[in-house]
This record gives C-alpha cells, structure tokens and sequence, in this order.
C-alpha cells in the first residue's frame, strides 16, 4: 500500500475557508464521512487528540499540521487534505504552549495502527520538502493536489 | 546493547517514523539499539521498568515524567528540519 492508496480528491478541500482549526477539521471531517472513509466518532476524537497531543509543525516556509487519531474511529484508510487561503492556528507539537499559522492540514485516517510505515514516510518527504509544499499551497483544485501529490508517490 | 525510547501521543504513527529513521541511522554509525516505543501517557512507568539510555519523544513531553533520562526532542523526524543535528546528538549521549 502506498500513499497513492489513500488519496481521493473528494476528499481534498482547496481554498478552504475556516474561522478556527475547529472549524477546519470539521469541513475534513464532514468530506471524510460523507465519503464512507471515518466514523461519526471521528471528530471528537481528533479535537481531543489535538488537545492533548498537538501536531501543528512550523516547517521551512509554509507551515502543516497533521492531526489523527487510533483506528477505531476510522472505516477505510484515507487522508483528508485542506488548503487554507487564510491559515489557522494550532498549538506546536514539539511546545504545546507555542502556536503556529497553518497552510496545509493532512488529516491522516489509517485502519491500522503503526503499521503503514511506507504511507507515512510518504506523507513526511512532503511536509520536509519545501517546493512540494510551496506547489501544493498555491493548488486551485483537489486535482492539482492529486496530481502533485502523485508524481512525489 | 544501548536503548532508546521513542514516544508519542496515542497512535504510534509519529513514534514509527521517528524510529524508523533513528535504526538506519544508528546502523550507519554502529551502534547496537533497541528500541523501546511507548505512549507519552506510558514514558513515567516505562522509564523506571526499561532504564533507557535517552528518550526521544516526537512532540512536548513534561520533565517530570522522564526520571532524569536525557531527552533529545525527536519532532524533527516529522519534519525533516534539524534531523541531522538530532541525530549527532542521541549519538553523543548513546557513547558517552
């Protein structure tokens, strides 16, 4: 399995528009359900997770977060994408009491627990490569996304 | 054999691809590792049990929890940024 596996484009928002990162994960949640990939617990979960364990990361030039959650709240595999024209805030995961502007939110849905090792070193060559970062910021459509996403897979 | 204690918050999805990277690196520079993986919520009882040579937590772990262990902040294994400089360092400490 590969990250190519787990992309849908129904599930990628671009020019997403969010008050807050409560907001933002709402719209993923509600694109993740409504296409059968998470359960209605999903939400929740990733809002409490987020509390307690934040994963915003303050990478090269635009900034990512990449919250998930343990496979009981997710159907099928997947990764919700939001590309924010305004970024949203979340707390750091490396210092939860420092907070940093979020461009591109992965919201990683795995079926399995640690396992898809190969998956996420994929998502991780992204989020550390600054010209995948820099295309997939300025993307117009979830295909855009698809595609630069596909050529990197 | 050194050891290594590698966390994070719940789904073992940080914690993987930081030890993922820490087996080839620590092959590269000869050490003999093994790693421990754990939950933050487990590092206080799983210190005192397994007695490893550093801890490497992926986001903010409390001082209190780690039991005078060294502790090299492992987030740059997400990141890509200051892995090189992370990885110097958890050697240092595993020669030391």
């Amino acid at each position: 399995m590969a990250m190519r596996d787990i992309l849908f484009p129904e599930c990628v928002i671009t020019h997403m528009k969010a008050k807050s990162k409560e907001d933002a994960l709402h719209q993923l949640y509600e694109v993740l359900l409504k296409n059968g990939k998470v359960k209605t617990s999903f939400y929740d979960a990733v809002l409490e997770r987020e509390r307690n364990y934040p994963t915003g990361l303050e990478l090269e030039e635009y900034n990512a977060a990449i919250p998930h959650v343990v496979p009981a709240h997710v159907e099928h595999s997947a990764m919700g994408i939001a590309v924010l024209d305004t970024p949203v805030t979340f707390q750091r995961m490396d210092d939860d009491e420092a907070t940093v502007d979020v461009n591109v939110i992965f919201n990683i849905a795995l079926d399995v627990n640690g396992k898809q090792i190969d998956i996420l070193q994929e998502i991780m060559a992204i989020l550390a490569d600054k010209d995948v970062m820099g295309q997939l910021v300025k993307a117009d459509t979830p295909q855009d996304v698809m595609n630069i996403l596909k050529k990197e897979g | 054999m050194k050891k290594i204690m590698v966390c994070c918050g719940s789904s073992m999805i940080t914690s993987t691809i930081a030890i993922n990277k820490l087996k080839t690196a620590m092959a590269n520079a000869g050490i003999d590792v093994k790693f421990i993986q754990c939950k933050f919520a487990e590092v206080q009882g799983k210190v005192k049990v397994e007695r490893p040579d550093v801890i490497v937590p992926t986001g903010a772990l409390k001082d209190s929890l780690t039991d005078s262990v060294p502790v090299v902040r492992g987030t740059c294994f997400v990141t890509g940024v200051g892995e090189k400089e992370a990885i110097d360092e958890i050697i240092k400490i595993l020669r030391g």
